[in-house]
């Protein structure tokens, strides 16, 4: 589904990545991790096409993410660290906006905002200026436009910040019931929602891909996911 | 097209959500019709150029303010990776924005429909002047617009893209004026006669329609909206 070949990118003299290299098959959850600065945002806004590729090579469905960028767009949603949404629209005028810019079929249109909305508990809030909802709530709006088209990769980058432990159920609930029709990458500091929601992960640090293994193996040694994890960051593994 | 038309809606539609659009719309009709009628009433003489005259001076200061936050906004907002995240090409983005954005100046060129109308009733006017007149505004308010948007693209700042669309519009309104071209060179003063806005926006609200000065405003429009495409796609590249 996602093949990536000696990636690299640098902003200015620092690199960001360094010639990163992995294969993700369909329907796999992948779990992105790695201390701050690491490279998971420059990688996840390498794949959604939102920044140009510099060095290397990026394939999704066997097609090129440089020279096919707007056609697999449709087919990836994206739900970025820092949720950029339009506050002074109400989240069904924002997810029309989404849903009308990803040029979906007038007809699909409802439909599609209506089974978005069920999926991020989000109908109540329908008519509510985005910019009056809570953290939780405006999580959840980023989350729903991110799926409004059935992407067929879903890219979630700290899908769960703001959420309150409910919330991270149902969010955690809706990612699993789309792994049935999607890839999903998602990136997280809280490691015990990686640990369950991902058995494949791919560990960054200092901008090159310090592993590319099964959620298990890294546990192996240790019981904790997360004393493994600095372990293995630390070089201690 | 279909995200042009996204685009195009929701910017035309954040406009009009705010509050402070219909202020600046009001300030302008009540400015725009004050100075008029003062010379209407207190001089006994006012004609529709001078009405286009006085609107392209507002345009000088208005057009970059509404131009202002296109891109530098979405920057400071965070929201510019939600749009490169959209399967939009930077044409339909710069589109979108532009023609929205074109959209809000017609509010303002609109609203002085009642003045042209009172002036029509009280005399036997020419409307192919009025005509061409309005094409000239028209013309002056993409021409604005179109740096406008290509210095929101440059910087997050709104105020300082402001600054430099104003600066931009004003220098090429006083590019064919006679104080700058004291003393210069005659093919040089000619040459920044021609370049300027001034001959070719008066020759249209004068009744002039000819195709030197369309293509000297859609050469200058397309001009700086590629300026803007290349902008855009070099911070895409390098952001």
């Amino acid at each position: 589904m996602i093949t990536v070949k000696d990636l690299s990118h640098q902003y200015g003299n620092t690199n960001a990545l360094k010639n990163i290299s992995f294969h993700i098959n369909p329907g796999e959850i992948i779990g992105l991790i790695g201390p701050n600065g690491a490279g998971k945002s420059t990688l996840m806004s390498l794949l959604t096409g939102i920044i140009g590729i510099q060095n290397g090579h990026c394939q999704i469905k066997g097609k090129s993410i440089k020279t096919h960028r707007q056609s697999l767009q449709t087919q990836i949603g994206y739900l970025s660290e820092t949720n950029p949404l339009y506050s002074q629209l109400s989240v069904q005028e924002f997810l029309l906006f989404i849903a009308q810019a990803r040029q979906l079929h007038h007809k699909q249109i409802p439909s599609a905002i209506k089974t978005s909305m069920q999926r991020c508990h989000l109908e109540e809030k329908a008519n509510h200026p985005i910019h009056t909802l809570s953290k939780g709530y405006q999580q959840r709006v980023g989350i729903a436009q991110a799926i409004i088209h059935q992407p067929e990769i879903l890219i979630l980058d700290e899908p769960m910040n703001g959420l309150d432990p409910k919330q991270m159920r149902q969010i955690r609930s809706l990612i699993t019931e789309l792994q049935a029709s999607c890839t999903i990458i998602i990136s997280s500091h809280i490691l015990s929602e990686i640990e369950e929601l991902c058995p494949r992960l791919l560990i960054l640090n200092k901008a090159t891909l310090l592993a590319d293994m099964a959620t298990k193996e890294l546990k192996k040694n240790n019981h904790h996911l997360e004393s493994a994890f600095l372990s293995l960051i630390e070089g201690t593994l | 097209m279909k995200g042009t038309w996204a685009i195009f809606k929701k910017d035309l539609y954040l406009f009009l959500l705010t509050p402070s659009s219909y202020l600046s719309i009001s300030a302008v009709f009540i400015a725009l019709s004050t100075l008029f009628f003062n010379q209407f009433f207190l001089l006994g003489q006012s004609s529709l150029p001078s009405l286009f005259h006085l609107m392209s001076w507002f345009f000088v200061f208005i057009i970059p303010a509404l131009s202002m936050g296109s891109w530098s906004e979405e920057k400071q907002e965070d929201t510019m990776a939600l749009l490169f995240g959209l399967p939009l090409s930077t044409l339909s983005l710069i589109l979108g924005k532009y023609l929205a954005q074109f959209c809000q100046v017609l509010l303002f060129i609109l609203i002085s429909l009642p003045i042209p109308i009172m002036l029509i009733q009280i005399s036997d006017p020419d409307f192919g002047p009025i005509i061409s007149g309005y094409l000239g505004i028209i013309f002056l308010a993409l021409f604005h617009l179109a740096h406008g948007q290509f210095f929101s693209s440059l910087t997050r700042h709104p105020i300082l893209a402001y600054c430099l669309s104003s600066i931009t519009a004003l220098l090429f309104m006083g590019l064919s004026h006679q104080l700058l071209q004291y003393q210069l060179p005659v093919p040089i003063a000619k040459f920044l006669f021609e370049m300027g806005l001034a001959p070719h926006f008066n020759r249209l609200v004068n009744g002039v329609i000819s195709l030197k000065q369309c293509c000297y405003f859609i050469g200058y429009i397309l001009g700086f909206l590629s300026l803007t495409w290349t902008s855009l796609e070099i911070q895409r590249q390098r952001p």
